[in-house]
């Protein structure tokens, strides 16, 4: 056992070996194990944390079938069944398809519908984008969209099927249908500009 | 809904920093200060200012909406943050008795070292994207791998961190240090800016505030080089 014995004030003798007393360098402090720890700790919460962030759930099983029907006009807003949003889908098969859900109460979908506007434009007419308002009052809608000046189709989902169908947990939501129709992408919550062109581009490949 | 990867990216960027200050020390009037005890004031300056101005941009009419600029996801013009944080910090240094210049130049490094750790992040929140290659990242959703622009552009930022604070206590002074630590971010974010994916052909905001910064910092670092050149510096 070590026998620590006082050899003047400021030295101690462990075993024959004299430990002296290092005065830390100012403006120099090295990490202790508890911090080290601490980061390695922190490390690990947060790449789990993140991680978690990153899982997507599977998408829905959703697949548009029935007859095609038109895209509705710019600026007529229609209210649409199932079938009938199903039908637009048909119709634009040959084409992917942006469907975004949104409603004029919430924020996120106010910011990023300027964004989609400008996807619809810059893609067209290789790509579609189809708004779905959802769980809204058709008036407050129609005027929300001629505030932002929003020209690309929207329809209008009165029964709440097609959010239902949709798998629809958050708004505004964000899908992409691949040209053959089948559903490639959701995003949950407000879309970023990097995201929505890396997605369409990957859709048009 | 709660955004987990913009969260885990914040704490990396406050936490990164505040653990580094233990080596790269914050000097207060009474010894070495905590970078959280004078970053967090002007960090949300600088948050509800960057915030304002996107809004003040994009859409006016939310500017009364506490809805909409609490929403920081939709977007932080990025240059007017930085001016308001540096100068609530410059003020909350002057308050407390430390020269203003002195404290920014010795934030800026940590400073860069959190934006750097927040573009990494970029991994915890929608992906990180950039040009196709056969080496990177597969963001959700996607069917090709993207070079990791974000990863990237954080690396970069910490060699310059690096340098930038090695620069303290050289007779560089601390103007130059700042804006150079300024210059390293702002060129960073003009490159990265041509790699990111963006819808339309133009160039992105962020990309042309950014070029406009890095050229108003180069003619500045110059000034102050050429000045320090001329004087003795009095501000180191």
């Amino acid at each position: 056992m070590a026998d620590p014995t006082s050899v003047g004030d400021s030295q101690t003798t462990v075993r024959g070996v004299i430990l002296v007393p290092v005065e830390s360098t100012p403006g120099v402090r090295s990490f202790g194990l508890r911090q080290v720890l601490l980061v390695g700790l922190l490390t690990v919460v947060m790449a789990y944390v993140g991680l978690a962030a990153l899982r997507q759930p599977d998408l829905p099983a959703f697949v548009a079938s029935g007859e095609p029907v038109e895209l509705p006009v710019a600026g007529s807003v229609p209210e649409v069944s199932l079938a009938g949003f199903e039908g637009i889908l048909v119709g634009q098969r040959g084409r992917p398809v942006v469907v975004n859900i949104w409603a004029s109460w919430c924020a996120p979908c106010r910011t990023e519908m300027p964004l989609l506007q400008e996807a619809a434009t810059a893609f067209a007419p290789d790509v579609v984008v189809l708004g779905v308002v959802s769980n809204d009052d058709p008036g407050a809608a129609r005027a929300f969209l001629g505030e932002l000046g929003i020209t690309y189709p929207n329809v209008i989902d009165t029964t709440g099927r097609i959010r239902v169908a949709l798998g629809l947990t958050a708004y505004p939501t964000t899908y992409v249908f691949g040209a053959d129709g089948t559903m490639r992408a959701r995003v949950n919550g407000g879309i970023s500009e990097q995201r929505l062109a890396a997605l369409v581009r990957d859709a048009l490949r | 809904m709660i955004d987990y990867g913009l969260l885990s990216s914040i704490i990396l960027a406050v936490g990164l920093p505040t653990l580094l200050a233990r080596q790269w020390r914050i000097t207060g009037p009474d010894g070495p200060v905590g970078f959280m005890d004078i970053a967090v004031g002007p960090a949300f300056a600088g948050l509800a200012a960057g915030r304002l101005t996107t809004l003040a941009l994009d859409d006016p009419q939310s500017i009364g909406s506490l809805s909409d600029l609490l929403i920081i996801r939709s977007g932080v013009e990025f240059w007017p943050a930085v001016l308001v944080a540096v100068a609530v910090l410059a003020v909350g240094a002057r308050r407390a008795g430390v020269r203003p210049l002195g404290r920014v130049a010795e934030v800026t490094p940590l400073s860069m070292v959190g934006y750097a750790a927040y573009e990494a992040a970029c991994l915890f929140r929608d992906g990180c994207y950039g040009p196709e290659s056969a080496v990177g990242l597969r963001a959700p959703g996607l069917s090709t791998t993207m070079l990791p622009v974000g990863v990237l552009m954080g690396i970069a930022v910490v060699v310059g961190a690096v340098v930038v604070h090695r620069m303290q206590g050289s007779p560089a002074g601390s103007m130059s240090v700042m804006l150079c630590g300024a210059l390293v971010v702002a060129v960073v974010r003009s490159v990265g800016s041509f790699w990111l994916p963006h819808i339309g052909t133009g160039l992105t905001r962020q990309h042309v505030s950014s070029i406009f910064v890095a050229a108003a910092l180069i003619v500045g670092l110059a000034v102050c080089v050429g000045r320090s050149g001329q004087e003795p510096d009095s501000t180191s």
